[in-house]
């Protein structure tokens, strides 16, 4: 079924660009934008108390933007895997998610997670806990 | 590569009509594309595949 509004550019991205200087997805753009760099991912340690967790996204991706700030900002190690170069991790998250490439897809230690919010990754890697000090 | 069965278009040329969409109203819009050709040209792929999948290049 069509849905008009969301086709691009879409029936948000002016009032989007005029507030943040940027549409949703990033593609349109202000001449105010600045570009938000992200930084690397944190090393894992020998002895790490995190689970091995691997990020299939894209670059251009704002939710795996958001997720890579998100284990960022609380020091937590993950791989990140860039579906736009590698078609093998591409098909593989297709596999996972019913034919679609959704990103950013996680595999937190065999656990397949499709576009997690900052609130279920914080609760499924323990971070609700632990702050709450109840860990 | 198989065609969509909605449009009956191969992903190259929804990917390819994308962009050029994305140029053309960059041109003619107060806007610009994101200064990072790799973030706009994924975003291009991304509208590409959702017209392969849905029939139409949906925000992705």
């Amino acid at each position: 079924m069509q849905d008009r509004k969301f086709i691009c550019p879409c029936y948000r991205h002016q009032r989007d660009i005029a507030q943040t200087h940027h549409c949703i997805c990033h593609l349109y753009v202000s001449d105010d934008y600045r570009p938000v760099e992200i930084e690397s991912p944190p090393i894992r340690e020998e002895g790490s108390p995190w689970p091995r967790i691997a990020v299939y996204g894209a670059y251009w991706c704002q939710d795996t933007a958001r997720t890579r700030r998100f284990l960022n900002r609380h020091d937590i190690p993950y791989t990140l895997v860039d579906v736009d170069h590698d078609p093998q991790a591409a098909d593989k998250v297709r596999e996972w998610n019913g034919g679609y490439l959704s990103t950013p897809t996680l595999d937190i230690q065999g656990r397949i997670v499709t576009e997690p919010s900052d609130e279920e990754l914080a609760e499924l890697l323990g971070l609700v806990r632990s702050l709450s000090g109840t860990k | 590569m198989e065609n969509t069965p909605s449009t009956g278009k191969s992903l190259e040329v929804l990917i390819d009509r994308a962009r050029r969409m994305a140029l053309r109203y960059a041109q003619v819009s107060p806007y610009r594309l994101n200064p990072n050709r790799e973030v706009w040209e994924g975003i291009v792929r991304g509208l590409g595949r959702q017209a392969h999948t849905f029939g139409w290049p949906y925000c992705p």
